[in-house]
């Protein structure tokens, strides 16, 4: 016999909602709410150490005239770009050795696949800290070192405003070729091998099977892999902080660096909240290509 | 083991083909450990060993001095537990909270369900830099800044997102008619997820687990604004307070890059261990959504 | 008493009307096989009695209660799956006695009834074995092993062996009807198997598109389909079905072709009809209608022949051994008694023969 209590406690269970209540209070509190908040602060001049503030467009008049804010868009932008045209080139090419090297039967593929794939386990701080080090002017510096015994003078890796965006992306690709290697990897996996014997038979050499088989049925992958690099690009914090603090000369100041000096160093809430809505707008934006690209992913599946 | 892709060709060529391949490896095996060691090298370095000219890649003596006393005499310590516990309690919340959330996309049809995934997989993609500046001024009011029950709080909610649609992939490859099996044998639904549905997803816990302890050990923006408190720091920011100072010069570099070390060495370690789990959900397509 | 009673059962989703409603009679102890096309809604209607799929409308009792708000735990039934839906992470022994497990049966208590089950099936030898390390067959007997274990008020099987090869099949065909006449609990079986259906039932649901064609005996729905539908479903190799009318006491098809027909033709003529013969009640005779051999399927038992009667295709078994070749020409006639007649219009069956 079944008392109605364990009726309607399996019937509780039988709604939606009772799985969903747990993640959705905390992303309601703590996700929805904030995010909210911080479209609102953006009209406002708050700050943060006076508690009273008005209603104003003034903070978006003057992120937006302001040149930095440009400035900065820029440096994102280039950094996240050029991280991703690395990382998808060379992620590509180490994605077709292992998978080469699997079909035949190469020795150390796992030991391969493990070191590249343990850089991006490191904390991104850590990460900046390294190639700090590594990449240093001072007499520790031994990649400099070398580069001074090889070519008479040592480079500015860290130092000189055009080079310092080069070094940050160098560091962020290290530490990220290896996710977009795995995605292609598995994208390569999918590729029915019946289309490279066809394609072998039709007399196709290897390139021509890389440009008519491998990158036409690997689009779908690629494309997410862009665009999923690009917001992780855009979102970088850690690693520049810990790299160059956006400096020389601002020259690495990407968006979060701005959004975060403007709030905790000026003080300034709601430029900040203004700058955080833009940054808002650009990953969003990024998120509705994902969400496109996914669906006709899925149409062509 | 077959090799059905293997170019027929003649021995020689296969021979040049696999020698190429095996010098991309090198050189990518090089190029990722190359930093990873030369700080290594330069942790074991005594301090005066760094201002010698010409610098030399491996140091005079292996010594451990610098991190003997990175260990002892800072806080480095207390930096690595409160990453540990921020990391294990973070985690542990964010599976609990997930794996119901993850049940009810997967298992249950309801009207919001699309909708409510597509918001999950847009909040995966906001900046932690948006939220963390109103959480701030909340967690200022409530008191709870240089909390650490506070900051768990926001690593948990960070984590949903992905971790749901993670777990929601691996819950959806377990055949429904086992839960259906379960609930004609008398389970609730409370039951069919612990019994038959959480052992079976147990490559997708293990992955999980992994992914959401490499991100709350990598945790930054986060902490670096609700926590200021040198105690209460992780380890991720922690690393900063051994860069020199102006004052202080090259003299500490050793301390930092033993700093260093020992801070990814927890996430490595894991990572090593586990990774048989991590390829298989990257490579399973449950990131790809 | 375990009787099941479906009244008036709708299913719909959203505006997709899949059952627009049912009502069924199953009364203890009975064998009853719901068959039908794919599609048809033998599934959902066989998931509504477990409770996997609320129902949208009607009732469904068991055993005199009506259920449809219960859990599917709360309702006494017990189900069988296509895929068996064995739990991958336990053993035999522990598979079985899952039920037993969540309703607190004292452990001792369990291993006593699964060591029973495991008997009856032949299971003894693989109690600790997991289900990866079983044949298709021992997995099938697992699952039933697992529904049995329980004693339940009602049996459900959803084509517990359409995942079995040919052979395994019939061997298993004949464990469950034994099972059944030994345990004698009420059984509501889904397949898409005519021959399944018409070996093991005491009673045939034909479905089409969610709508019960017609209900009864196994021999009773092959002697008097009630359509159509019915007639070309059961029996294999199915009804030959040739349209036409009645002219003068005769059956004249479209081709012009003359069939015989059985006396009472009164009222008949005119509208056009559907002359449906099976093919075991074609038999070679001189007074027969000629037609021309187009193809000959011997089966050692019998022998299969496709011929053609004008432009209509005319299958025919015959017990005996042939000589015939294609493009022969042969005459055959229909056992009187055996021939159904049809409306071409609504399908339904005009004379009862
Ligand atoms: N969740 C659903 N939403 C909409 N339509 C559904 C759903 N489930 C089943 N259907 C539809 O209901 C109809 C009946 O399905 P059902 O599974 O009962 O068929 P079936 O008779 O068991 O077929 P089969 O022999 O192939 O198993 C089908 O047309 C199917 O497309
Ligand atoms: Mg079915």
């Amino acid at each position: 016999m079944t008392s109605t209590s364990s009726s309607a406690w399996a019937r509780v269970q039988d709604s939606p909602w009772f799985w969903l209540l747990p993640a959705g209070l905390f992303l309601l509190v703590f996700y929805t709410w904030p995010l909210l908040d911080v479209v609102r602060l953006s009209f406002t001049n708050a700050s943060l150490v006076a508690p009273d503030y008005d209603y104003t467009f003034d903070s978006y008049r003057r992120v937006l005239r302001d040149p930095s804010t440009l400035r900065t868009l820029k440096v994102t932008f280039l950094f996240a770009g050029g991280s991703v045209i690395l990382k998808l080139v060379l992620g590509m090419a180490l994605a077709l050795a292992i998978d080469a090297g699997v079909k035949r039967g190469l020795h150390g593929i796992v030991l391969v696949r493990t070191s590249v794939l343990a850089a991006w386990v490191i904390p991104g701080v850590v990460v900046g800290v390294l190639w700090k080090i590594l990449l240093s002017t001072s007499s520790h510096g031994l990649l400099n070192y070398w580069i001074q015994a090889a070519f008479g003078n040592s480079v500015g890796f860290l130092t000189d405003p055009d080079i310092a965006l080069s070094t940050a992306i160098l560091a962020n690709v290290w530490r990220g070729v290896a996710f977009t290697m795995i995605l292609l990897y598995a994208g390569l996996q999918r590729i029915p091998p019946e289309l490279y014997e066809a394609a072998r038979v039709d007399g196709a050499g290897a390139i021509a099977r890389f440009r008519f088989v491998t990158l036409p049925t690997l689009a779908p992958v690629i494309f997410i892999a862009l665009v999923l690099i690009t917001i992780g690009g855009i979102n970088t914090f850690d690693l520049i902080m810990a790299l160059t603090e956006g400096g020389p000369a601002r020259a690495t100041e990407v968006v979060g660096l701005r959004v975060y000096q403007q709030v905790f160093q000026f003080m300034n809430l709601g430029r900040g909240a203004a700058l955080a809505v833009l940054l808002l707008a650009v990953n969003l934006l990024m998120t509705l290509i994902y969400l496109r690209l996914l669906r006709i992913n899925r149409k062509t599946d | 083991m077959t090799h059905a892709n293997v170019e027929i060709g003649s021995a020689g060529g296969r021979r040049l083909a696999n020698t190429g391949l095996y010098a991309i490896y090198a050189v990518a095996v090089l190029f990722t450990l190359f930093p990873i060691l030369a700080v290594v090298m330069l942790s074991m370095k005594q301090p005066s060993e760094v201002f010698s000219w010409p610098p030399t890649f491996l140091p005079a003596t292996l010594n451990l001095d610098t991190y003997i006393y990175v260990l002892t005499e800072t806080t480095i310590g207390r930096m690595l537990w409160n990453s540990v516990f921020l990391t294990a309690c973070s985690t542990a919340g964010c599976i609990a909270i997930s794996a119901p959330a993850a049940y009810a996309f997967s298992r249950l049809k309801f009207r919001a369900q699309k909708p409510l995934l597509l918001i999950l997989l847009v909040y995966q993609m906001i900046s932690s830099m948006v939220i963390a500046l109103p959480l701030y001024r909340y967690f200022e009011a409530l008191g709870l800044l240089d909390s650490h029950m506070g900051v768990i709080l926001v690593y948990i909610t960070v984590e949903i997102p992905f971790t749901v649609w993670l777990l929601k992939g691996f819950f959806d490859a377990i055949p429904p008619s086992l839960d259906e099996a379960a609930r004609i044998d008398g389970a609730s639904r409370l039951q069919v997820l612990r019994i038959v549905i959480l052992p079976l997803a147990k490559p997708g816990l293990a992955a999980a687990l992994i992914f959401n302890v490499i991100a709350g050990w990598s945790q930054f923006i986060i902490p670096f604004i609700l926590i200021q408190r040198a105690e209460m720091l992780p380890i991720s920011i922690g690393v900063l307070n051994f860069a020199p100072g102006q004052t202080e010069g090259e003299i500490t570099i050793p301390y930092l890059a033993a700093a260093s070390i020992i801070a990814m060495l927890p996430a490595l370690t894991m990572f090593v261990l586990l990774q048989r789990y991590i390829v298989q959900a990257l490579t399973g397509g449950a990131v790809k959504g | 008493m375990s009787q099941v009673t479906i009244a008036n059962v709708r299913k719909t989703y959203g505006s997709a009307t899949i059952i627009p409603d049912v009502s069924l009679d199953i009364s203890d102890g009975e064998f009853v096989i719901l068959v039908g096309p794919s599609g048809c809604g033998k599934s959902t209607l066989l998931r509504m009695i477990a409770g996997l799929e609320a129902i949208s409308g009607g009732d469904i009792a068991i055993g005199g209660r009506v259920v449809n708000n219960l859990q599917p735990k709360e309702r006494d039934i017990a189900m069988v799956f296509q895929n068996y839906a064995l739990y991958p992470h336990m053993t035999v022994a522990d598979n079985m006695g899952f039920s037993l497990r969540l309703s607190k049966v004292p452990k001792a208590q369990i291993a006593e009834d699964v060591a029973k089950a495991a008997k009856i099936l032949g299971l003894t030898a693989l109690l600790d074995r997991y289900p990866g390390q079983l044949s298709g067959g021992q997995r099938q007997r697992v699952a039933m092993g697992r529904a049995i274990v329980r004693n339940p008020q009602v049996f459900l099987f959803d084509e517990p062996l359409s995942n079995l090869d040919a052979k395994l099949r019939v061997q298993m065909r004949a464990e469950i009807k034994e099972l059944h006449q030994k345990l004698k609990t009420t059984t509501i079986y889904v397949t898409h198997d005519q021959i399944e259906a018409m070996t093991m039932a005491d009673k045939i649901v034909v479905m089409r598109s969610g709508v019960i064609e017609q209900i009864g005996a196994p021999l009773e729905l092959y002697d008097h389909p009630r359509n159509l539908f019915v007639a070309s479903f059961i029996g294999s190799p199915s009804m030959n079905l040739i349209h036409g009318r009645v002219e003068g006491g005769h059956f004249v098809s479209d081709g012009g072709h003359r069939l015989p027909l059985p006396r009472a033709t009164a009222g008949l003529e005119g509208r056009p009809l559907v002359y449906g013969v099976r093919p075991e009640h074609l038999a070679l005779a001189d007074d027969g209608f000629e037609v021309e051999i187009a193809v000959v399927e011997p089966t050692g038992s019998e022998s299969h022949v496709l011929a053609r009667l004008g432009d209509n295709d005319l299958t025919c078994v015959f017990r005996e051994r042939i000589t015939l070749r294609s493009g022969d020409r042969v005459r055959v006639r229909p056992e009187p008694d055996n021939i159904h007649i049809f409306d071409a219009q609504s399908g339904d069956r005009v004379i009862q023969v």
